[in-house]
C-alpha cells in the first residue's frame, strides 16, 4: 500500500493537469466563493472532460484545479481503490500531472471519491473531492431549478422536511438510506453527495476541506474545516445509520460500512469492508498480531 | 503608460507558480484567520505587497473585473493588463468581481459589493486590502467555519471603518463580502462568515 | 470457493482497451477504414458529429467517428472533450448567411422566389429502395450535369422578400447588445435569452430535438410551422485583424439554415405580423436545422402568449436535457458500481420486510392462520 511514482513524462500537447490555465482558474475562484459560502451551490463553466458527464466530471475539474508536484493523490470509488472508474481516474491523473498516486488514506493529500468517505479520519490539509451527481437536495421534490434556487435564497426548506415525514408515514423510517440531506453551517440543506447516511457523520466538524463537483450539473459546494453538517431529522426520529449484526469478515471491525458480497449461486453471501485500504491495513495488523484470519478468507 | 520593456515580470512558470500560489490562498480561506506566505520571487509595481501581487496573478483575468484605489490605477493598470488581461474600473461603487486596496487609499462602501442578489451570493466582490502587517495589532477574536474554537488575529493598518462594515453586513449573510488581508508576502483570509469581535 | 479480496480492476480495463481495439478493426481480411474515407463518403454523420460536438473540423470529426466505432455520440463526445482543450485566441464576426455561395435552397412558402428553388444534392426525392449495385466497391460514379446558368452570387433570403411588405417578424440585431452568452464557458441560467436558448438548440441531439418539433406540431405545447426557407452552402468565417485595419477571412464553412414561419402576432399596437423561429448547423444537417427552427419558434411563443409551457415550450426541460453528451453521461454511469447505496437501500428494504412479517405474524396469531414464511436471513 505504499505509494506509486508515475514516470512518465507529462502528456505532450496538453496543459499540465489537462484544463488551460484560464479553466483552473475559473474553478479556483469558484472553489473560494463555495468556502465563503458553506453549503451553497456555486454555478461554474463546466467543461467537457475525457470521461463521461455523470462519470466524475465535477471532481476532476476540482482534482486538475487543486493538484500540484507535491501532491499525493488517492482515488475510490464505492470505498475502493480498485473499482474501474477510480483506476481509470487515478490513471488519468498520473498521466496528465504526473503525480504520485496512492491507496494510502493517511498519505494521500487529496483524496478523490465517489459515494464514500474514508472510514479513516482526515487531519488538516487534506482535501476531500467528493464526486456529486445531482447536487441539489430539493430537485427530487422540485424539478426546476427557477423554483429551487428561490427555495435555497429564501431558507424555503418544507419540502426536504415534508419528504422525511412521508418517509416515516409510509415506511416507518427516513427513506433515503444514501444522499440524506444535512444542512450546513446552519443555513444551506445540502446534499452529501450519495454517500450512505452511515458516513454523514463524518463530514461535521471535520479537520479538512470538503470540496464538492457536479460537472454535468455545473455546481461546486463545499464545507469548510470545523463547521456544522447536521443530518436532516424530525423532533422525534433520531437521525439513524446503517448497522450490521456481525464485523467485516475479513478484518473484523464492527466499525465500518459493510460491503455485501454474493458468494455462491444458492444466495450464500458475506459481508466485508468496503473501505478496502482500511480493510487492508487491519487484516496486516492482526497477522501482525497473531490473530488467525478470519473464517473464509484465503491470505 | 509604461512601455512594454520595463514592465516588472509575472511568474516565471505560470501553471506551477499559479498552482502552488492557489493552494495557499485556499488554505488560507478554508482556515480563516491565519496566515499563509505567497514567497514567490515577484517585485509588483506601485508599491504592491508580493502577496497581494501574487493573489493577483493567480486569480484575475480577463473573464473578472477589478476595482483598484486610487493610487495604484496609474502604475498597476499596466502591469495588470500585461499579465491578467482584467478589465479594471474605478467608481463610487465596488461593482466588480475583484477590488484592490492600497493602504491609506479610500474605498467604496462594502455594501456597494453587488449584494443585491439572495439567489446569487457568489458574485459579491472579493476584496484584497493591503495591510502594514498581519499581526502585532490589536487583537481580535476570530470564530466561524474554518475556525476551530476561536484564532486571534491582530493585523496592522486594517482599516476600522472596513472592520465596522463588515461586521454590520453579518445582517445578510449568506451575501457578504469576502476580505483577503495582504502584508509584505503574507495573506490572511476574512472570508464573510467569519465573525470577529474585540477581545475582552 | 472462499471469497478473496482481489485486486485486478486495473488489468481487467486494460483488456477491455484491448478487446475494444480488435473489435473496433472487425474482419482483418477487410479492407481497414480510413479517416478520409469517412469525411468524404459518411459526410452526413461527419456534420452530426462538427454540430454537436461544437467544432467544425471534418476530418477530426471523421478521426472521432473511426474511433469511436461508428457510435456518432461517442464520436460527439470526443470532440467535445478535444475541443476543451483548445486555446481560444479570437471570435469572429457573426457569419452572414445572405451572402451564402448557396448550393441548396428551397421555400415552402412561395411556388416561386427570385434565385428559384434549388434542389441541391438532396434525398428529398429518392425512392428509398437498398440499391445492391453499392454493396461492392467500384460502382460507377454519377456525374451530375452542369446547369446552364450558375447560382445567382447572393441569392435572397425570404425575409428580404417579406421585408418589401413588413410582414415578417424583424430580428435586428441592436447596436449596444451585450456580448452573446457562451453556453462552453459558462453555465446555463434560466430564463435563458435567445442567445443562450440557439446555442443549446445548436448544441443539442437531433434525435431529441426532432421529437420534440414533431410533438409541438401535433400540438403539445407548439405549432405547425410553415418552412419559409431552407439554405445550405458555404460562407466565410471573418476575424477582426486590428493591424490590417480589416477583417480577415480564416475560413469558409457549410452551413445549413432554416427560418420556419409561425402562427400571426397580434399584440393590439404593431400591424399584425408573422412570427419566425431560427435553425442554423454545421454541414448539411437539415433535419436539425428544421427541427431546431421548431423547437425556437415553440420556446418564444409561451412566453409571448404568457401560457403554461410545457413539452417543446417548456425552455428549462428542453435545454437542460438537449445535451447528448450530459445525456447519454448520465444515463450510461447507471453502469458504474452502485453497491455501497444497494446496500443501504437494501438494509431498509430487509428491517421493512421484518416488520412486515412480524404484523403479519402476530395478525395470524389471533386470527389461528400460520403465519407468513419469511426469506432466509
Amino acid at each position: 500500500m505504499t505509494a506509486q511514482t508515475a514516470t512518465r513524462p507529462m502528456l505532450d500537447g496538453y496543459n499540465y493537469a489537462y484544463l488551460d490555465e484560464q479553466t483552473k482558474r475559473m474553478i479556483r475562484r469558484t472553489m473560494l466563493k463555495a468556502i465563503a459560502i458553506p453549503g451553497y451551490q456555486v454555478p461554474f463553466g463546466s467543461r467537457e472532460m475525457p470521461i463521461p458527464y455523470g462519470w466524475g466530471t465535477g471532481g476532476m475539474q476540482l482534482t486538475a484545479s487543486l493538484i500540484g508536484d507535491s501532491d499525493v493523490f488517492k482515488c475510490i470509488d464505492q470505498g475502493a481503490d480498485d473499482t474501474t472508474n477510480a483506476v481509470s481516474i487515478r490513471a488519468f491523473f498520473a498521466k496528465v500531472a504526473g503525480v504520485t498516486t496512492t491507496e494510502d488514506t493517511e498519505a494521500a493529500t487529496i483524496i478523490q471519491s465517489r459515494h464514500r468517505k474514508p472510514e479513516h479520519p482526515l487531519r488538516e490539509g487534506q482535501i476531500m473531492v467528493y464526486q456529486v451527481p445531482q447536487p441539489d437536495p430539493l430537485r427530487r421534490f422540485e424539478a426546476r431549478e427557477t423554483e429551487t434556487r428561490a427555495m435555497h435564497a429564501y431558507s424555503e426548506y418544507a419540502l426536504p422536511y415534508l419528504g422525511l415525514y412521508e418517509g416515516y408515514a409510509r415506511l416507518g423510517r427516513a427513506s433515503s438510506a444514501a444522499g440524506h440531506p444535512v444542512l450546513t453551517n446552519e443555513r444551506y440543506v445540502m446534499t452529501p453527495s450519495p454517500i450512505p447516511s452511515f458516513d454523514n457523520p463524518k463530514l461535521h466538524n471535520s479537520p479538512e476541506l470538503q470540496l464538492f463537483g457536479a460537472g454535468r450539473e455545473k455546481r461546486i459546494y463545499a464545507v469548510p474545516p470545523y463547521t456544522s453538517v447536521v443530518s436532516l431529522h424530525l423532533e422525534d426520529k433520531p437521525f439513524e445509520t446503517q448497522r450490521w449484526g456481525a464485523g467485516c469478515e475479513l478484518c473484523g471491525s464492527t466499525d465500518s460500512y459493510l460491503d455485501e458480497v454474493i458468494i455462491d449461486d444458492k444466495g450464500g453471501r458475506m459481508f466485508v469492508c468496503s473501505d478496502t485500504h482500511y480493510c487492508a491495513i487491519r487484516r496486516a495488523e492482526r497477522e501482525r498480531a497473531g490473530v488467525a484470519p478470519a473464517e473464509g478468507q484465503i491470505p | 503608460m509604461a512601455v512594454i520593456t520595463q514592465l516588472a515580470p509575472g511568474f516565471a512558470d505560470p501553471a506551477r507558480d499559479s498552482q502552488s500560489a492557489f493552494r495557499r490562498i485556499l488554505d488560507a480561506t478554508a482556515y480563516a484567520g491565519r496566515i499563509e506566505t505567497l514567497d514567490l520571487p515577484l517585485a509588483p509595481p506601485a508599491g504592491l505587497s508580493i502577496a497581494a501581487g501574487v493573489a493577483a496573478l493567480t486569480l484575475l483575468d480577463m473573464d473578472v473585473d477589478l476595482w483598484l484605489s486610487a493610487s495604484l490605477r496609474d502604475d498597476l493598470t499596466p502591469w495588470l493588463r500585461f499579465h491578467c488581461g482584467c478589465p479594471v474600473v474605478a467608481g463610487e461603487r465596488l461593482d466588480a468581481a475583484f477590488a484592490l486596496l492600497a493602504r491609506g487609499d479610500d474605498c467604496p462602501p462594502l455594501d456597494t459589493a453587488r449584494l443585491d442578489d439572495p439567489e446569487r451570493p457568489d458574485i459579491s466582490t472579493t476584496v484584497i486590502v493591503e495591510c502594514d502587517a498581519l499581526s502585532g495589532g490589536r487583537a481580535l477574536r476570530a470564530t466561524g467555519p474554518g475556525i476551530k474554537g476561536e484564532i486571534v488575529i491582530s493585523p496592522q493598518g486594517f482599516p476600522e471603518r472596513l472592520r465596522e462594515e463588515r461586521t454590520a453586513l453579518r445582517a445578510l449573510l449568506p451575501l457578504g463580502v469576502d476580505l483577503f488581508l495582504t502584508a509584505g508576502s503574507q495573506i490572511m483570509a476574512l472570508p464573510r462568515t467569519t465573525r470577529i469581535e474585540e477581545m475582552d | 470457493m472462499a471469497y478473496v479480496a482481489v485486486k485486478g480492476g486495473e488489468k481487467a480495463i486494460a483488456a477491455a482497451h484491448k478487446l475494444l481495439a480488435e473489435a473496433r478493426r472487425g474482419d482483418t481480411s477487410v479492407p481497414e477504414i480510413g479517416a478520409a474515407q469517412i469525411r468524404e463518403q459518411l459526410g452526413l454523420a461527419v456534420d452530426r458529429v462538427m454540430a454537436e460536438g461544437s467544432c467544425y473540423d471534418p476530418d477530426l470529426a471523421a478521426l472521432a467517428l473511426k474511433q469511436a466505432w461508428g457510435d456518432v455520440g461517442e464520436a460527439i463526445f470526443m470532440l467535445r472533450a478535444y475541443r476543451t482543450t483548445l486555446p481560444r485566441f479570437a471570435a469572429s464576426e457573426p457569419v452572414d448567411t445572405t451572402a451564402m455561395a448557396v448550393r441548396r435552397r428551397v421555400s415552402a412558402a412561395y411556388k416561386d422566389i427570385p434565385g428559384g428553388q434549388i434542389l441541391g444534392p438532396t434525398f428529398d426525392y429518392t425512392h428509398r429502395m437498398l440499391d445492391f449495385g453499392l454493396v461492392e466497391d467500384g460502382s460507377p460514379v454519377a456525374e451530375a450535369e452542369v446547369a446552364e446558368a450558375p447560382v445567382e452570387k447572393a441569392v435572397q433570403t425570404i425575409a428580404d422578400v417579406m421585408a418589401y411588405e413588413g410582414i415578417l417578424q424583424d430580428e435586428i440585431p441592436r447596436p449596444d447588445a451585450p456580448q452573446p452568452y457562451d453556453l462552453t464557458r459558462d453555465p446555463p441560467h434560466y430564463p435563458a435569452g435567445r442567445d443562450q436558448r440557439l446555442q443549446a438548440l445548436a448544441r443539442g441531439d437531433e434525435g431529441f430535438l426532432l421529437s420534440l418539433g414533431y410533438s409541438a406540431m401535433r400540438s403539445w405545447g407548439g405549432e405547425h410551422p410553415l418552412c419559409g426557407e431552407i439554405r445550405m452552402g458555404e460562407v466565410e468565417v471573418l476575424v477582426d485583424a486590428p493591424e490590417f485595419g480589416f477583417p480577415v477571412s480564416i475560413a469558409d464553412i457549410t452551413l445549413t439554415e432554416c427560418q420556419m414561419i409561425g402562427n400571426v402576432a397580434d399584440d393590439g399596437v404593431n400591424a399584425p405580423y408573422l412570427t419566425r423561429g431560427y435553425g442554423l448547423t454545421f454541414g448539411r444537417s437539415e433535419r436539425k436545422a428544421m427541427a431546431m427552427a421548431i423547437v425556437d419558434r415553440s420556446m418564444t411563443s409561451v412566453r409571448q402568449s404568457g401560457k403554461q409551457p410545457y413539452g417543446a415550450s417548456d425552455e428549462e426541460f428542453v435545454l437542460a436535457h438537449a445535451d447528448h453528451v450530459e445525456a447519454s453521461g448520465f444515463v450510461l454511469h447507471l453502469k458504474l458500481p452502485h453497491y455501497v447505496d444497494f446496500q443501504a437501500g437494501l438494509q431498509n428494504l430487509r428491517e421493512m420486510r421484518a416488520d412486515f412479517f412480524r404484523r403479519a405474524a402476530r395478525a395470524g396469531a389471533e386470527d389461528g392462520v400460520a403465519p407468513l414464511a419469511e426469506a432466509a436471513e
